[in-house]
């Protein structure tokens, strides 16, 4: 059955995009939410995520607390409502939880936690509606969150996925990319290139692997840490250049 | 100019705060969302680290033998000993203190103690606090002067409000509060605010 779908038709993809256009649309927004510190909402596709980021608080329980640096906890959740398979389902998964510890690891790259240490960082994360690709996008806001939160950070990251579907490689893939693709590759990398999330489902050649890889560096640095860039200026949009009366 | 982590900034060697600015590779990268003023990085948001010298504004929530633990709304475990006190103090007291010490376990001993009549605590960024206290506290004169209310801030983030007589206007002065957050990236912000309050 699989071999029937045509993913790619004439070089465009099944929604008229080409091999390395991101899905639209791509709105990034600050500051969402009132009594989180810092938050976050994305669109991208047909993806709708927002993220809350709390902290630095005290840690509770007390004996999780790391003496040299802030500990980060991390919560990945889907609403019952957001796509056909998690219909109903209420609570971590498998999967939720899976996808909070890698994202988790890759935020303990980035942030400078050794300036808050005995404290907590808690982001939470909520998909409202998903599409294929959630943990790159949640990824994405979680920096973004991070940012206007005001956590320091080493640099800025961004996330995207990369997958093979009908023998090419492509960037970004949607749900039936992702379900009857060869390949899915989701990756993050900072701004000078560092890797903080790989992982890969189907099957590549070594070539296409690195092809991929270096794909999805150029995405990231090029559109997706400029959206968090964009999203950051759109804030404090008024007057910044103005000297500041302190 | 914006600057957002990572960027490269130039800023002064001796004015740099060693939480907002990274050294890398003998140049100097911002971790945090800023602007530059005078060679000066500018944080527009940071997380609050307590400093020896700062007043701040917190509820008493727990007696023990040592003394009074303080909530601030931080990270940190506040403590005023009991030989800083002259009386005592009550659960829900409000007080404002100085930090005289932070030990290692990041716990923050409190000194000049003093308890506030009732008022009201509203909850601000701390990297909002100067713009809320102004120029030579001109801001917060301002506030005081229009609405005929006193106000306290703690560089916690926690800005303490009473009235001082029957024509206060306390709801008034939180709202210019919540203001000052909203636009504290604007310039002459002191006008802004003056023309909010004498409407």
């Amino acid at each position: 059955m699989e071999k029937d779908i045509k993913l790619i038709v004439d070089g465009k993809r099944l929604d008229g995009r080409d091999l390395f256009d991101l899905r639209k649309p791509f709105v990034l927004k600050l500051g969402v939410l009132k009594n989180a510190d810092g938050s976050a909402y994305i669109e991208w596709g047909k993806n709708k995520i927002v993220v809350g980021v709390f902290g630095p608080n005290p840690v509770f329980p007390r004996h999780l607390e790391d003496p040299n640096n802030m500990i980060i906890r991390c919560q990945y959740s889907m609403t019952t409502f957001c796509s056909l398979e998690e219909h109903g389902r209420n609570g971590p998964s498998r999967r939720s939880i899976e996808i909070s510890k890698v994202i988790r690891e890759a935020l303990e790259q980035i942030v400078l936690r050794k300036h808050y240490p005995k404290t907590m960082l808690e982001v939470y994360i909520t998909v409202l509606q998903a599409e294929g690709g959630t943990r790159t996008a949640s990824l994405t806001a979680a920096v973004a969150a991070l940012v206007d939160a005001g956590i320091p950070l080493k640099t800025l990251a961004g996330a995207v996925s990369m997958g093979k579907i009908d023998g090419k490689i492509v960037a970004d893939l949607g749900k039936e990319e992702d379900n009857y693709g060869q390949s899915d590759i989701p990756m993050a990398f900072t701004k000078e290139g560092d890797l903080l999330l790989l992982q890969m489902d189907g099957k590549l050649t070594k070539q296409e692997f690195f092809n991929a890889l270096d794909k999805g560096y150029e995405i990231v640095n090029k559109k997706i840490i400029k959206a968090i860039r964009d999203a950051v200026e759109e804030k404090y949009s008024e007057e910044i250049n103005k000297k500041l009366e302190l | 100019m914006i600057y957002l982590p990572g960027d490269k900034v130039d800023v002064d060697q001796s004015k740099i705060d060693r939480i907002a600015i990274q050294k890398r590779d003998n140049s100097m990268y911002a971790t945090v969302v800023g602007t530059i003023d005078d060679r000066t990085y500018v944080p527009l948001e940071i997380a609050y680290r307590a400093k020896i010298g700062d007043n701040i504004v917190g509820f008493v929530v727990m007696k023990r033998s040592v003394g009074y633990f303080i909530d601030s709304g931080t990270a940190y475990t506040m403590i005023v000993l009991n030989r800083e006190l002259q009386g005592e103090l009550r659960m829900g007291n409000i007080i404002s203190a100085r930090i005289s010490r932070v030990e290692d376990d990041q716990t923050v001993i409190l000194n000049n103690v003093r308890r506030l009549k009732a008022g009201k605590i509203v909850e601000v960024p701390s990297s909002k606090v100067p713009r809320i206290i102004g120029k030579d506290a001109s801001m917060i004169k301002l506030i005081k002067e229009k609405t005929n209310c006193d106000l306290f801030v703690g560089a916690n983030g926690y800005v303490y409000i009473t009235d001082r007589d029957k024509n206060a206007n306390v709801s008034k002065a939180i709202a210019a509060i919540r203001m000052i957050v909203r636009m504290s990236h604007l310039h002459s912000l002191t006008d802004i605010v003056e023309k909010f309050l004498g409407e």
